[in-house]
Formats: C-alpha cells, structure tokens, sequence
C-alpha cells in the first residue's frame, strides 16, 4: 500500500512529462540558448588563440596540464571575459528560472488542460515575485544549514597542529556529511511543497505556505521523503547511463565528438525531464494527500 | 710453494681486515661524538658534544665557528624571523604560549685544557643582525696548525622548538633536526669561491638550508623507554634500559655532513632490505598501510641511481613519516634519514608520498654525497634534486600523470616544474645563482626547484641523453663527498659536452648557463605566419615601350601553378637558442631548416609547387624552457577537431551549471 503510495505519483509524474512535452523541449531549447550565449565566445576564442597551433590535437587527448596551463597563462586574459560572461548567463538563468517556476508549476497543476504557451508564460509571471522571494528564504535556510554543519565540523578540531591524527577529521567528515546531504535535502524537498503549496493554493502571502510545506512534509514524510529519492534515484540512473556510455570511448575525431555531444544533450534532456518528473509527480502526491485529507 | 701460501695468507688477512673497517669515503674533517638526553617533560636537549675537527688546509687556523640553529627560533627579531615574519600557524604558540626556543653552551674546553667558553661570542656574517645568535665564533688560545686535530668538548642545553619549521615536537612526536651546536665548513684559499681560508657558516635564513662537512657521528640518546627512536645511522647495540624509565638508543654513521633523529612512543616499525642495505620505516599506528607505497617506490629509486650514479653507499635508510600532528616536519633529508608526508586524506591518485619519498631520497645523493652549499648555490641541491625526483616519477609512473592521476585530472612531475615556473607573476624576477636569503620575497622556492629543474631537462634533451648521464655520473665521481660550486659543475659539464659534441658544441655550454643559471632571460619563439602567394609573371613596360605585358599567374613545365610561400619565426623572448624548424609541404613533403635563434625575426622563403601546410619550431621538444607551446607551431587552415571538443564540454558544463543552480529554486 505504503509502496504504491509512492508509485502512483511517479508514474503519473512520468505522465505529465509526457503530456507537457512542449514544455519539457521548451526547457531545453531555453538552456541550449543561454548555454550557447557562452559557448559560441568561447569557440571564437579558442579558435583565434589555438586554432592555429598543432598543439591543439593535445585537446583530443583530453585533460592535458601542459595545454590548459600555456593556455591560461598566455590567453588567460581573453577566457577570463569568456569566464566571467557565463557567470553573468548562469545567474541569468537562475533568474529566468525562477520565472520559469511559475509556469511550470502552473501547468503541472491542471491534470485535464495540456500544455499551452499562454498559460505558461501567464503563470511564469503570476507567481514570479513569490517564487522569487521563496528562493531567498530556502537559500538562507540552506546557507544556514551549511554553517552549522560547519561550524560542527570545524568544532571537533581540523588544525594539523591540534589533532591528534587526520583520522579524526574523516570520522567527522563520515558522521556529519550524510546528515547534512540529509538535512539539506530535506529542506530542498519542503520547498518543492512550498512552491506547490503557492500556485496550487494560490495564495497571497508566502509565510502560509511555507508553513504548509513544513506541516505537509512532516505529516508525509515518509511518502514525501520516499518520492523524492525515488526521483533522485532516477536522476542517478540517468548520470549513470551517461557517465557510462561517455567513458565507453575516446572523443579524439569528428564522429565520435559528435556522438559525445549527442550523448551530453540527450543527459541535458532526461535530466529537465527529471525535473519536471519532481515537480509534476510531487504535486500529484500532494493533491492526492489533500483530497484524502479533506474527504 | 710455502712463500706462495704465506703471500697468500697475508693477501687475505689485509682484504678481510680492509673488509672489517671500511675505508673513508670522504675527509672526515667534522667528527662529533654527543651523548644526549631528552628531556619530555621540560622539553629540553641536554648535552654533551665531544667535536673532533681536523685541519686539511694549509692554513694555520684560528677560531672555530657553530651554527646554533635553534637560536633561529629564539625571538621575533631574529634574522629567520625577520626575514618570514612569525608564520601565522605558529603565533599564539610563540607569542602567546611563549614557546620560543634556544640553544646555549654551557661551557668549551679543548684537548689542551684552554677555556674556550669566555671569549666566545655571536657573531652576524650576512646581515649584521645583533639579535640574531645563530653563528657562534669560538677564538682558539691555540691555534689549529696544518695536518693537525682539535679536539673541543662543551655542555649545551637545547629548548626544543614546539611545531616549528623542519624541526621540533608536537604532542608526544619528536623530530631533532638542526638540534646540535654543529661547526661551520672551512674553506681554503682555492676552494669554491674562496680568495682566502676562511669559514663558511652563515646565519639561519628563512630561505635555504644547510652546508656541513664530512664526518663522522657516534650519538647515544636516552629517551623515556616506551619511545622509539629513529636516526640517522645505524645501531651498533641494541638499546639500554638504564633502569630509570629511560632507555639509551645509540646509533653511528661514517662520512656524512649531519645527524637528525626523531622519537615517539607511537612508531611503528617497518624494515626491508635492498641489497644489503636496511631500509627502516616509522610511522604512526594509522598510517602503516603507506607502507606498500614507501617499500615499492623506494627500491625503484634506489636502483635508478644504482644503475645512473653509483649503488647508495651507506649501510641504512632510515624513513620517518610524522604524525598528522608533526606535518612540519615533513619532506626533509638528513643524511641517511629522510622525512616525508602521507595523509589518509588523500586518495592513491595523489602522489605526494611518493614524490616526497623520491625527492628526499635523491638528496642522499644531490647535498649529502655531492655537499653543495645550500645558502649559497640552493639550486645545485635542490634544482638537481627536483630534477631527478621528474625523471623517477615520470619513468615510474608516466610523464603525465605521475604527480597526479585522479578523477581523470592528469599532472606529470616534469611538466608541472615547467607549469610552476612558468605561473609565477614573473619568473625573471632572479637568477638561480643568487644567495638563499637574496631572493624577492616568495620567488626561491619556484627559481631554485622548478626553473632548475627546467633548465636543467632542457640541457639533456639539447646534449642528448647519454651525454647528460655522462655528464653527471662524471660531476658526481668528481665531486661525491667534496664540496663543488657551480663553476664545478659547469666544468664537468663543459667538458663531457664538448667532447661528445665537438663539432655542434665545441666551445661548450656557457652560452647557455650564462643565461639560465646566471641570467633571467625568458625563452619564447613563435611561428607568427606562414602565407602561400601565386607566383606571377612580370608586369609592365620593359625594353618595347609600345608593349604593356601582363602579369599572369607562373606555372611550372608541367602547367602546375607556383607558388612562393614563407614563414615567419619570431623571438619573443631575450633568451637565444639554436632551433630546428620543421616546415611541412602538401603532399607530405618537409624541410628541416636550422636556425642560431639571435635575431628577433627569420623568414625562410620557398618557391615551388606545393604550399606550406605548417610550421613547427623545436620539433623534437628538446627546449623544454620554452614558454609557451602554443606558438610553436602554425597551421596554414586551421585545425579545429580539438577546439570543437572543448566546446562541446564547455557548453555542456554550463548547461550542468545552470540546472544545477536550479536546485534553489
């Protein structure tokens, strides 16, 4: 019972995807342009500074410390730009995710419409400030998380001139880091349900939901925890796969760049769609909770 | 047939006594015997040295002089620390826990019965700092004569350092390096750079170590008995219980500059022998399972040199890997004992306790055999050493990968000098022959190992590599267990060069050392452009005025088009070195053109049918101080497999970027 609690949201999250497949290529042709807002300088760049050079097969080779250093020292000038613009895109996307959010969320809602660009962008814009100020609070919680794990850790003593060996310093790092993956997933959980709780519940303040998330999780928690491994675990055997089939072989000439590049943006895909998987199947979880709350 | 046995007889008597006393190996001018006692409570050195110094030179010697190196760490104003500053590690327990340490002779005698104690006094010969004691300067009432031995005997009390650079305790571990008043190296008139006989004893700088003289050590240390100790030498006896909680270890050593030992009630005993030789290893309880990793790397590097110099001549090595606790004193080389780091925090991949085993143990050769002077000339040691310490590792381990090889990030030991080096903010910033202490702040390090080291792989690829092992197996007979400078060392070298290249290398290498061991000149040559032009005819008005003839594009007998193409090699950099550049034609064709690589500019021209395709400068990567690779060579169409690869990876590690941030949404 406890078990199909669990599977029923996932395959109906699976379905969603599925059903708001517009959506799902959307999210990814929206990543492949920011991504090439960086990609297409750096191609420039590299061409003009090495394209030249023979030196440049050492790229085909893969990790070359000899290559990437001369590179750095002597272009570093011109890849810092490069560096510092996708900074620049990547926080932009943040953004635009943020906005995202909303539509996303407000497709995800509707069980019987399917994908429609208007209420995509209506929703982005609809819960844009929300999600944006939950964003905050959720990255505060998290920051304060991480330094109170670190403070733990650095409490139990890392100086190589106090401790009595580094032995003390991986039993900390192995008793403290799984509680923090632990705590810190946990959190990133409850604002999934807090974003939920938003477009679902439409509320006006943010307080409420968050609130709402904290007492939805805990009272779920072993349904809502269980979920959100089953959909870790998915994105696992995603990278897996990946990671695999990307080591299986030597990119070193057109063919096999191109495949590895296949591979890459079939990795990029799955993995948007196990997003949207999280999302769409945890907020099947949560209206089916609701309505068997309320009946 | 009786006088032929008798002869015989008396034939194996002598070889089986030379047998029993082996012969000196070096001049054993600097003899000490020191009976020590570690006090774990106060955490003193208490002392008695008995200093038997022969005179070899001609000269009638006066005075005795001490480095006290423990004085180095005796207050903020000392030359060391003045020159550092107080490392921020070490400053609550200095400044705080007032853990500043010291060394004072109590009292000097000498063989005659003169009190050596009352005019003796610090003396300052590098900087005139009067708060630095590190040199002691004994006057002798009687002078030592030509050919003749003192002998001194003095008590001292050492205040041993608390986690302190090189040397010191932490907890219960004990490491005693530069621990004992040790007498300077005199220098005749002739000797290295010496004008006139006088000692060589330099104060205690941050920057550089030791130089110390051959001799022999017979050291006995009585430490509490639950402690081990690990030395220098070898142990004649097993060790004492003196019945009073203590235990007297004593160990001896012959021909060698200096004597450390280390103790700690937690080693952890390992031995192996290779060849005859006891290779000894102590560790901490948590840390024995490096030992697979010391016993496989150190039988390799002991064999390289076996089979490059000569087989290790002292009977013992002794490895003291610290405690988490004692990491300062790790990666250090004393005579016969060597110290290294390992952490259970670090992965396999990583290969720093082999890199510091090897490097520690090329010092057995490149300070203790060959003493060099590290004050004055680090890099002899420490260039030559780094060196070597690439050669090992990449041999072992592969060129790129045996510094690290991990998750797929790949460094080599030979490259990652050039990479050193070459990321410094400015690496003309010193020549290698600068003083230790000369060096701008920050650069000795990096000059002395990493720049040397290039230099020094850069000389054997362009004399080839036998030559190079000639060269320095020749350097190493010359001078093992003598004191060489680099003049010394650029003579050999000259010399075996010459020789084995008298055509190409006639004159010797000084073009070269004047510019890397005594220049700061940086080496960069480009290939800048390579261009493909139609020839043409002739155009314009030529002997018939009334005749305008057209220029039209110049074919060959067989109506292929011609071309002139040319290359363009630029000097970037002040230093100069002769070159080979390779220039490749279509069709497979090349041209190997030689160039003396002084002028700032060379273009090589050609005409014929088939276009340049590239350039590459330095084809058989023999100048390894060449600064950037990159502009070695040029494509005439460029060539961008590579570049789409990074690409490909860059774009979609962004993408991972990017969603990745998207958890905090």
């Amino acid at each position: 019972m406890k078990k199909m609690a669990i599977i029923k949201p996932y395959r109906s999250g699976w379905k969603k995807v599925w059903k708001n497949k517009k959506m799902w290529v959307l999210l990814y042709l929206l990543n492949v342009v920011f991504a090439l807002l960086s990609a297409v300088p750096f191609l420039g760049f590299l061409s003009e500074s090495v394209g030249h050079t023979l030196a440049n097969s050492k790229m085909l080779d893969g990790f070359d410390y000899t290559f990437i250093s001369d590179l750095m020292r002597e272009y570093g000038s011109g890849l810092s730009v490069i560096l510092n613009l996708s900074k620049g895109i990547i926080l932009l996307f943040f953004l635009f995710s943020i906005f995202w959010m909303g539509g996303i969320l407000s497709i995800l809602k509707n069980e019987e419409n399917d994908y429609s660009f208007r209420k995509f962008w209506q929703g982005s814009a609809v819960y844009f400030w929300k999600l944006i100020r939950l964003t905050f609070y959720f990255t505060f919680f998290q920051i304060v998380i991480l330094g109170f794990f670190a403070f733990l850790f650095l409490q139990q003593g890392v100086s190589p001139f106090e401790v009595e060996s580094e032995v003390s310093i991986i039993k900390s790092i192995m008793i403290l880091l799984p509680i923090y993956l632990l705590s810190a997933t946990i959190f990133f959980m409850i604002q999934d349900y807090a974003k939920i709780h938003i477009v679902h519940d439409e509320t006006k303040f943010i307080f409420q939901p968050i609130k709402n998330a904290f007492r939805f999780v805990f009272k779920n928690f072993r349904k809502c925890f269980g979920l959100y491994l089953l959909n870790l675990l998915t994105f696992a055997v995603f990278f897996s796969i990946y990671w695999i089939l990307s080591n299986s072989f030597n990119s070193n000439s057109t063919p096999t760049i191109t495949l590895l590049f296949l591979i890459g943006q079939t990795f990029i895909f799955s993995r948007i769609a196990v997003k949207l998987l999280n999302l769409g199947s945890a907020m099947e979880l949560f209206q089916t909770l609701k309505i068997d709350s309320s009946t | 047939m009786k006088y032929k046995l008798f002869f015989l007889f008396l034939l194996f008597s002598c070889l089986g006594f030379q047998s029993s006393k082996k012969a000196p190996l070096s001049a054993r001018i600097a003899n000490y015997d020191i009976q020590v006692k570690l006090d774990v409570e106060q955490k003193k050195l208490i002392a008695h040295t008995k200093l038997t110094w022969k005179n070899t030179s001609a000269d009638t010697v006066s005075d005795l002089q001490f480095h006290l190196y423990y004085n180095a760490f005796k207050n903020s104003e000392t030359t060391f620390f003045s020159e550092r500053g107080l490392p921020s590690l070490f400053k609550t327990s200095l400044q705080e826990d007032c853990n500043w340490s010291w060394v004072e002779i109590q009292n000097m005698t000498d063989n005659y019965g003169n009190d050596l104690a009352a005019k003796m006094h610090y003396i300052q010969p590098d900087d005139d700092n009067k708060s630095d004691q590190t040199v002691l300067r004994v006057p002798l009432p009687r002078s030592v004569l030509p050919n003749e031995t003192i002998e001194v005997e003095f008590d001292w009390i050492g205040k041993i350092p608390k986690t302190m650079i090189r040397t010191g305790y932490n907890k219960d571990f004990y490491f005693m390096a530069q621990w004992y008043p040790k007498v300077g190296v005199y220098e005749p008139a002739g000797m290295r750079y010496a004008e006139k006989g006088g000692w060589n004893c330099h104060q205690y700088h941050s920057s550089g170590e030791y130089y110390g003289e051959f001799g022999n050590y017979n050291i006995a240390m009585t430490v509490p008995e639950n402690y081990i100790v690990g030395s220098s030498g070898t142990q004649p006896n097993p060790p004492k219980n003196n019945g009073d909680q203590t235990s007297t270890w004593t160990f001896e050593v012959d021909d060698v500059i200096d004597f450390a030992w280390g103790a700690s009630p937690h080693f952890v005993e390992n031995k192996m022998d290779w060849k005859g030789i006891e290779i000894r290893l102590l560790t901490y309880p948590e840390h024995v399972h490096f030992k697979e990793r010391y016993f496989s790397i150190l039988p390799q590097a002991l064999e390289f040199f076996e089979e490059n110099f000569e087989k290790y001549p002292y009977p013992s090595l002794t490895i003291i890997a610290p405690p988490f606790h004692g990491l300062y004193t790790g990666g250090m080389e004393y005579p016969t004992l060597i110290t290294t780091l390992n952490s259970c925090l670090l992965p396999t991949g990583i290969r720093s306790t082999e890199i510091l085993t090897v490097h520690e143990f090329v010092h057995q050769y490149f300070q203790q055999i060959v003493a060099t002077n590290e004050m004055e000339e680090a890099w002899m040691d420490e260039g030559i050493t780094n060196f070597y310490e690439g050669v090992i590792m990449d041999k072992i381990y592969g060129e790129k990968s045996s510094t690290i090889d991990f998750m797929g990030i790949k460094t080599g030991n030979a490259e990652s000098d050039r990479v050193s080096y070459f990321n410094m903010k400015n690496p003309a910033i010193a020549p290698n022959s600068l003083n230790s202490w000369e060096f701008p702040a920050g650069s000795y390090h990096t000059i002395q190992y990493s720049k040397s080291a290039v230099w020094l792989n850069t000389l054997k690829r362009i004399v080839g590599e036998e030559t190079f092992k000639e060269a320095m197996k020749t350097y190493y007979s010359r001078w093992k267990f003598k004191h060489p400078s680099a003049k010394d060392f650029v003579n050999v070298i000259n010399e075996v060069v010459a020789k084995n290249h008298p055509v190409e290398f006639g004159d010797g290498m000084d073009w070269f050392f004047q510019q890397v061991l005594y220049g700061t000149e940086i080496c960069d040559y480009a290939v800048s452009s390579i261009s493909n032009d139609h020839k043409v005819t002739s155009s314009g008005i030529f002997d018939n005025l009334d005749e305008c003839e057209q220029s039209e594009m110049a074919k060959n007998e067989n109506d292929e088009p011609i071309f002139k193409s040319s290359v363009v090699v630029e000097r970037l950099g002040d230093m100069t070195m002769p070159m080979e550049i390779l220039i490749w034609f279509e069709y497979g064709h090349k041209v190997v053109e030689q160039w003396d690589g002084t002028a700032t500019m060379k273009e090589f021209s050609y005409e014929g049918t088939r276009k340049i395709v590239c350039a590459e400068i330095d084809p058989q990567h023999k100048i390894f101080l060449d600064k950037n690779f990159l502009n070695n060579s040029y494509t005439s169409k460029p060539n961008l497999s590579g570049v789409r690869k990074y690409v490909n990876e860059f774009m979609f590690w962004m993408q991972n970027a990017m969603e990745g941030l998207g958890v905090l949404i």
